[in-house]
């Protein structure tokens, strides 16, 4: 077994921890590393690029392969550290701080390169050891173990086809915190899906229609769903329900994340349960509703995220 | 035969193979669960709609119209009974603890020949210190909790929170906070300890540094007693008394206006970050148990408060004595540090005297008048007080002589007034808010920021009225 | 007093060294009481009203969630046993890693009261029974303490408590502790489950999750082997799986073992 051991903090070691998960994201895309590619993702020179990686090869952790250079055994042990540290970080974030979703990436490349191992197994640990991170990406286990997903892209996902979103790439920002303003996040149910002419594609996002431009749609990864997991027609949002209407909950949204998804959960705000706006603040926000015969405030911006079937919705979709 | 590790090995890879969605689904099904059982042995009569009266009366708390007139009169009313019901007693245990306790004191110190230094530090200074603080606090505590943990118990106060959340969610806090805000009129310290019911870290740290802007229960007799000495006299005959009651709930109401401006800063600065979930439940409303009430939160809130108190006045009271007593050349330590002090006091309002109080004062707010009073016989020499160092209690004609004698002006009694709610938290409170922050520099924190707005505003304030009066 | 066979067994238990000390880890003084009774349950459900009428203490908690902060302690004797009462924090749940879930879960687990007490609000069942299930994988000694009946009658609902101890598998006491109504059937059946040597029966969670089922099972199976008459295994797979991480250092560790071991005493 390869072990590896890791730089002395500073900024050599940033330099080969980025030009390793270069090498990695290389890999797991099925390529090999190159000057040229290193110092375009990097955005650096291609003397850093070139110093890069003559300090890798001579640590063992790149091996060259004609032009091209691969992960060693201990290379791939230490660029997936670097990998868990990121993603370990960027759960934290997202779960137990208030950091707003657009900072969550840029923080994480930070911090990925400071924190020790023993830390990110702390924070995974209270956290309850995550499997996925806030994009939908794997999260390496501390020992190591990652499965390999590679999932094909919205911009040459096949039309009609229905999917789940399984990723969003998070760089450029402008165009990751698009994607987050038009209500996509992993796990978010994507339907009649079809491209247009101008390379846009049009789809049914949790039952509202959506144009999603080309830019985003390449950012965007999906998974397929089992046929015949339709999603019912007229689904709505608990802040559509007036004071003194009954819904029946459908299920939170993606984007209901980290502590707050937990304690609606634990309020039993789970698919079929019954809720009903029961009286709303003086401000129309918060409103307070009766689910499972206990009364709740909750804020506009949370029912936003729980999806919910009304009465005659309810019947129809059973009838079907 | 497996090994432990072979069982975790298992374990982690069995991860993988679940549904990433495990957790919500784990949660579905036994909600499920729960809700087939509780089918099968739940029989309802009625239908599934909540009591008619609760459901009235949620209506009413929670209308646009209604919630806010209500809420202010509620709290008015606690105010009122507060100020007013803790007269009488508080008379009485001032007459029993500190006239005829300190009498017997004294005489027991003398026939035994005690010292004077001993009996001065023991009696003037530490008793009667302690005396002070619980015939001046006890009374009001002993209403103010019994009553706020009615209104507890009762369910009013969730929905005080509900109400008031979008307004604290604007600003960035949480509407929990309203809730610890109230409390801390009561008593700040009991309001940071309150806080506890908000779960993000970064909201709570908000509520505990804002929490001294409410106007506790130990500073509401200096404000009533400036007011009613200085500016009430400012009113046309006649309206003497509710220019005074308005003055002081002016200031109470400055109070919550800093509170949500500091709020609004802090969640724009330093702890900055998305506003959290705000799932608060709103429970039935439950006729409380007033006996049972009175009695538990007389023992649970009161006398641990009070307690703490008397822990800090203690030491406060032979701090009096010793500054007052003990002697660098020909003045007394007080006296040195109120002539250095007064030109920078005078700029922004204040004299000397006010600031020595309020350092002697850290631990506990109530003896501020008392202390200012002891100070300025000190230092003015006027007549009325029982020695050097010696706390005493006096009506209010008596008071404003002797204030006016050290140069007070109705300005002085205003930037009092505002000093009082602006400044560092007592030293319980301060304790408090490093135990539940575990932090020193959020402690630091907490003290300094009420102390600059303090100074700032006083400093406006004098500067103003210097340029237009 | 003539303690029975159980009664010793049990005492044993409580002053078993490693028990004790475990106990003491989580920061309990067990030293001069007979057994040792937590007391779960929702917040809002008056659980510390109960605690008080049991305990004969005066507590004061508010009336919204979260409020009941650190954990209360009280003692009080019953037919001329001591018993220990621990109020554990009020929780929707015990799945998540919120530090109130895990203090109660990991004193479910590893100090293994004698009865637990789980107190639910009569009139709001469905909600309050998703954590009395969630108890029910930890722990089978148990009493449901079904409290606010008093409030459950003005809404007009009826509970039918034969037909509800029969689905959980657990005593139920309908109770109303702000009057004192059933106080005194609840420190009867806390004082037989206390004294009683074998678990009552388990209830099984039908987890309806693709694979879960399968990969409990392994897992369950696995633990078995290593760990034979492991008591609760499939919460602890359930854990493993959920990734808890004070569980896979107890299983690491072998601490989970010490579990065992304890069970097994009352049957010697």
């Amino acid at each position: 077994m390869d072990g590896f051991t890791r730089e002395a903090p500073g900024a050599l070691r940033v330099l080969l921890e980025d030009a390793l998960k270069h090498a990695f994201d290389c890999d797991e895309a099925g390529r090999g590393a190159t000057l040229e590619s290193l110092a375009g993702a990097m955005g650096k020179s291609r003397e850093e690029a070139a110093t890069a990686l003559g300090e890798l090869r001579a640590r063992g952790l790149l091996v060259a392969a004609g032009d091209a250079h691969q992960l060693s055994e201990a290379g791939r042990k230490y660029a997936l550290q670097v990998v868990r540290n990121h993603r370990i970080f960027e759960t934290w974030l997202m779960r137990q701080t208030s950091t707003p979703a657009v900072d969550w990436h840029r923080e994480a490349h930070r911090e990925e390169h400071r924190l020790e191992a023993d830390e990110v197994n702390a924070m995974a640990d209270r956290m309850n050891n995550p499997r996925y991170d806030p994009h939908g990406d794997p999260i390496p286990t501390r020992e190591g173990l990652m499965p390999k997903r590679p999932l094909p892209s919205l911009a040459a996902w096949a039309d009609g086809v229905q999917a789940r979103i399984g990723h969003i790439e998070d760089e450029p920002e402008a165009l990751f915190r698009l994607a987050g303003a038009l209500g996509l996040a992993p796990g978010t149910r994507m339907d009649a899906i079809a491209h247009l002419a101008d390379g846009s594609v049009a789809a049914k996002v949790e039952g509202r229609e959506l144009v999603i431009p080309a830019a985003v749609a390449g950012l965007i990864h999906l998974i397929g769903i089992d046929v015949g997991d339709d999603l019912p027609e007229g689904l709505g949002r608990l802040s559509d329900l007036r004071v003194g209407e009954t819904a029946v909950v459908h299920g939170l949204a993606p984007s209901c994340v980290g502590p707050e998804r937990t304690r609606l959960l634990d309020l039993g705000v789970v698919p079929g349960t019954k809720i009903r706006c029961e009286f709303s603040s003086p401000f129309g926000s918060p409103k307070s509703y009766v689910i499972r015969g206990a009364m709740i405030g909750l804020r506009e911006s949370q029912a936003k995220r729980i999806l919910i079937l009304r009465p005659a919705e309810v019947s129809s979709s059973q009838k079907a | 035969m497996k090994s432990k590790d072979d069982v975790l090995k298992e374990a982690g890879e069995l991860r993988w193979q679940l549904p990433q969605d495990l957790h919500d689904r784990i949660a579905e099904s036994i909600h499920g669960e729960a809700a087939r059982i509780a089918e099968r042995s739940v029989t309802r009569s009625g239908g599934d709609r909540r009591l008619a009266w609760q459901q009235a009366l949620d209506r009413l708390l929670t209308h646009p119209l209604t919630a806010f007139p209500i809420m202010i009169a509620v709290l008015g009313a606690i105010l009122w009974l507060t100020i007013v019901g803790a007269n009488v007693p508080s008379a009485m245990l001032g007459s029993l603890l500190v006239d005829k306790g300190h009498g017997w004191l004294s005489e027991l110190f003398v026939s035994v020949g005690a010292p004077w230094w001993l009996k001065g530090l023991l009696v003037d200074g530490m008793y009667l210190a302690t005396a002070w603080v619980i015939s001046v606090m006890l009374p009001p505590m002993a209403i103010f909790f019994p009553c706020f943990t009615l209104l507890e118990d009762f369910g009013y106060l969730p929905r005080v929170a509900f109400n008031l959340d979008r307004m604290f969610q604007r600003v960035g806090a949480h509407g929990k906070q309203a809730l610890t805000m109230a409390m801390g009129l009561g008593c700040n310290a009991a309001g940071v300890v309150a806080t506890r019911i908000i779960d993000s870290p970064r909201e709570r740290l908000i509520a505990i540094l804002t929490n001294n802007f409410s106007l506790c229960n130990g500073r509401w007799p200096t404000q009533i007693l400036m007011a009613g000495v200085f500016i009430g006299t400012l009113a046309p005959r006649g309206w003497g008394g509710s220019i005074a009651a308005l003055s002081v709930l002016a200031v109470a109401l400055l109070g919550f206006g800093f509170a949500m401006l500091s709020s609004w800063m802090l969640a724009r600065t330093v702890l900055r970050g998305e506003a959290s979930t705000f799932s608060l439940e709103l429970p039935p409303y439950r006729p409380p148990d007033f006996w049972k009430t009175l009695y538990t939160s007389v023992i649970d809130r009161t006398l641990i408060v009070l307690w703490r108190a008397v822990v800090f006045a203690l030491p406060a009271g032979a701090a009096i004595w010793l500054s007052a007593n003990v002697f660098i050349g020909d003045q007394s330590i007080a006296a040195w540090f109120v002539h250095g002090t007064d030109p920078f006091a005078r700029l922004i309002g204040l004299t000397g005297v006010i600031l020595l109080a309020y350092i002697v004062a850290i631990p506990a707010n109530e003896i501020v008048v008392p202390t200012i009073l002891m100070l300025t016989v000190l230092v003015t020499g006027a007549a009325g007080g029982q020695g050097a160092g010696v706390m005493f209690e006096t009506d209010p004609g008596n008071v404003r002589a002797i204030l006016e004698a050290d140069g007070w002006t109705s300005l002085t009694a205003m930037c009092l007034m505002l000093f009082s709610l602006c400044h560092n938290p007592c030293s319980t409170t301060l304790y408090t808010i490093y135990k539940e922050t575990r932090s020193w520099k959020w402690t630091a924190v907490s003290a300094l920021m009420p102390l600059v707005v303090g100074f700032v505003l006083c400093g406006l304030v004098a500067a103003a009225w210097k340029a237009f009066v | 007093m003539k303690p029975t066979s159980e009664h010793q067994a049990s005492e044993a238990c409580v002053t078993c060294p490693s028990r004790q000390g475990r106990l003491q880890k989580l920061g309990l003084r067990v030293d001069d009481s007979d057994f040792v009774i937590a007391l779960a349950g929702n917040p809002n459900t008056g659980k510390t009203t109960v605690f008080n009428a049991l305990t004969g203490l005066r507590m004061h908690t508010g009336n919204w969630p979260g409020k009941t902060v650190g954990r209360a302690e009280g003692g009080f004797s019953y037919e001329g046993k001591k018993y220990r009462m621990i109020d554990l924090p009020g929780t929707y749940s015990l799945l998540s890693a919120s530090p109130d879930e895990e203090v109660a879960r990991s004193f479910l687990l590893f100090g293994r009261p004698d009865v637990t007490v789980m107190v639910v609000d009569a009139s709001c069942m469905e909600r309050n029974l998703n954590l009395v299930l969630q108890v029910l994988q930890i722990t089978r000694r148990a009493v449901l303490c079904l409290n606010l009946m008093d409030e459950a009658r003005a809404h007009g609902l009826e509970v039918d408590t034969r037909n509800l101890a029969r689905d959980l598998g657990v005593p139920v006491v309908p109770c109303a502790a702000r009057s004192g109504e059933g106080i005194a059937d609840l420190l009867k059946e806390i004082s037989l489950m206390a004294a009683r040597a074998d678990d009552p029966s388990p209830r099984k969670l039908p987890l309806d999750v693709r694979g879960l089922t399968q990969a409990l099972d392994k897992v369950e199976a696995d633990l078995l082997e290593v760990f034979p008459g492991l008591p609760q295994p499939r919460w602890v797979a359930l854990r493993l799986l959920e990734g808890d991480r004070e569980i896979i250092d107890a299983v690491q560790s072998g601490e989970i073992g010490n579990l065992v071991e304890e069970r097994t005493m009352p049957q010697v």
